[in-house]
């Protein structure tokens, strides 16, 4: 994190006069780094530009749902196809997109063109916001427009805050593994190009097309070692009330969080030498 | 005051460019850093930074230092140049306005503000940076090897600022050069391989830093009066 400026005294006060100046700087740093970076994609400038990252999976769940209605698949649960799709595509893009994103919050080089006040973790912070911000923005745009255009009353989430809680745990998930990413690459450069496309490939591994509990009982269990899947059952509790919950275990989801956050906070921060010297 | 206590700094599988620098630096004297090529002094400079990790040991800042004057590292190409320096203003808690103000006036590029960095000759981007370190409030300004650049009137200008800024902050230089030492500097840390003596008096530094230069090294004394 940024540091700031002290020297206002000594004693107590003077560390609490420190600290609230530290504060302010924090504060500084990551509102002129949220505004600049808001603008920015891949280093080209254009306004708005954080919310790019929110059409792929609009895209996903429009040829999905047209595919699978022109091959006849019905719904696996509830009455609306694309509702369903959507209800599993949306967390886990949260999840593929805010670890690519955040990965590249702390790109190769970043020590190198920085200001002293701009720390890797505060890159991490506001991109992570960023695409936390945009993603919400799409869905919030995309399930209202199923509501008011398509007609599906189920669009609007049954339990709300079900929804919010499940996508924050997700979004925790995703933006640690963007750290992990960022520090695994370094050591393996081809893990930037290997992770994508794992990640897409985990989709098909998450529950989009499929409700969980109704898989068979002998793979079940593979299954249920994916907490992705676990965030997806979560989420659609929010949209579909009598969603089965057989395989959603919360505190498995938090705690697989929790681990990673941990995990990537402290390898991120050991790491920062000798992240500069592979530079 | 810049507290650098076993302070290590080493380049990937080379020996110690600092070894083990324990000393209390003035931040609101003219102090100079005086050293030989490749005695460390730009890796110093990069450290009271903070722009790279000390190996080992550590630095504790009493005092608002500054970026090392001319640092561009922190422009965005694609960004004009009035976000590139009301950026650099928001994270140092200056007015954007005034910064920017300050900035088109010293430099003459009012009329580019609104233009991509990008767009600007490098010798614009290099006033404008040195510009941009005049007009951020700092306790202690860095400057590394240089505090002017440009042509002569531009030059002039930085002079006047540097005199004007030092009035009322601290101010770090680092040089090769015994007679920029001399001319702008109060006290002085002379690098000798690897290892820093502090001096309160400039002048005490400057003997045991030409004291220090090999025999077969030409006299510094045909630097330029800037320190360029």
């Amino acid at each position: 994190m940024s540091s700031a400026a002290a020297g206002s005294g000594g004693g107590f006060r003077g560390e609490v006069d420190d600290f609230r100046l530290a504060l302010v700087a924090q504060w500084r740093t990551l509102v002129a780094l949220f505004f600049r970076e808001a603008e920015m994609r891949r280093g080209q400038s254009f306004a708005f530009s954080f919310l790019a990252y929110a059409l792929e999976p609009l895209i996903i769940i429009a040829t999905i749902s047209i595919l699978f209605s022109v091959l006849g698949v019905a719904p696996r649960y509830g009455s609306s196809l694309t509702l369903f799709l959507a209800t599993g595509v949306v967390p886990i893009y949260m999840f593929i997109h805010t670890s690519m994103r955040v990965r590249t919050a702390v790109a190769p080089g970043l020590h190198r063109i920085r200001y002293a006040m701009e720390q890797p973790l505060d890159h991490v912070i506001v991109h992570a916001a960023l695409h936390m911000i945009s993603t919400s923005i799409m869905a919030i745009g995309f399930f209202g427009s199923l509501y008011y255009f398509a007609g599906v009353d189920q669009a609007v989430p049954f339990e709300p805050l079900t929804a919010v809680k499940a996508s924050l745990a997700i979004f925790v998930m995703g933006a640690s593994m963007g750290m992990l990413n960022a520090v695994i690459a370094r050591f393996l450069p081809i893990w930037d190009v290997l992770w994508p496309a794992i990640a897409r490939a985990s989709l098909h591994f998450s529950g989009p097309y499929f409700v969980a509990a109704f898989l068979a009982p002998n793979v079940r269990g593979y299954f249920a070692l994916n907490p992705i899947l676990h965030g997806v059952n979560w989420f659609r509790h929010a949209f579909y009330p009598f969603y089965p919950n057989q395989m959603t275990d919360h505190g498995f989801v938090l705690t697989v969080g929790a681990v990673m956050l941990t995990a990537a906070l402290l390898l991120l921060n050991s790491s920062v030498r000798y992240l500069e010297d592979k530079e | 005051m810049i507290r650098l206590q076993s302070l290590t700094y080493a380049y990937r599988k080379g020996a110690p460019v600092i070894d083990g620098l324990t000393v209390d630096l003035p931040s609101d004297r003219r102090l100079a850093i005086l050293g030989a090529q490749q005695s460390g002094k730009t890796t110093l400079v990069q450290l009271l930074a903070g722009l790279i990790t000390p190996g080992s040991g550590s630095i504790e800042r009493l005092a608002r230092l500054s970026f090392p004057a001319g640092y561009q590292r922190g422009f965005r190409m694609a960004s004009t140049l009035g976000q590139n320096i009301t950026f650099a203003a928001k994270i140092y808690g200056a007015d954007a306005d005034e910064v920017i103000g300050f900035v088109a006036d010293v430099t003459g590029l009012g009329a580019m503000v609104d233009r991509p960095l990008r767009d600007l000759s490098v010798q614009d981007r290099m006033n404008t940076s040195f510009a941009l370190t005049y007009a951020l409030p700092f306790d202690t300004y860095l400057f590394d090897n240089t505090f002017t650049v440009g042509e002569p009137d531009f030059r002039a200008k930085c002079l006047a600022m540097f005199e004007a800024r030092s009035r009322t902050s601290g101010m770090i230089v680092a040089t090769k050069f015994a007679r920029t030492a001399s001319q702008f500097c109060d006290c002085a840390l002379v690098l000798i391989k690897g290892h820093a003596t502090y001096y309160d008096d400039v002048a005490q530094g400057v003997a045991a830093y030409e004291q220090s230069l090999p025999v077969a090294q030409p006299k510094p004394a045909a630097e330029a009066p800037t320190g360029a």
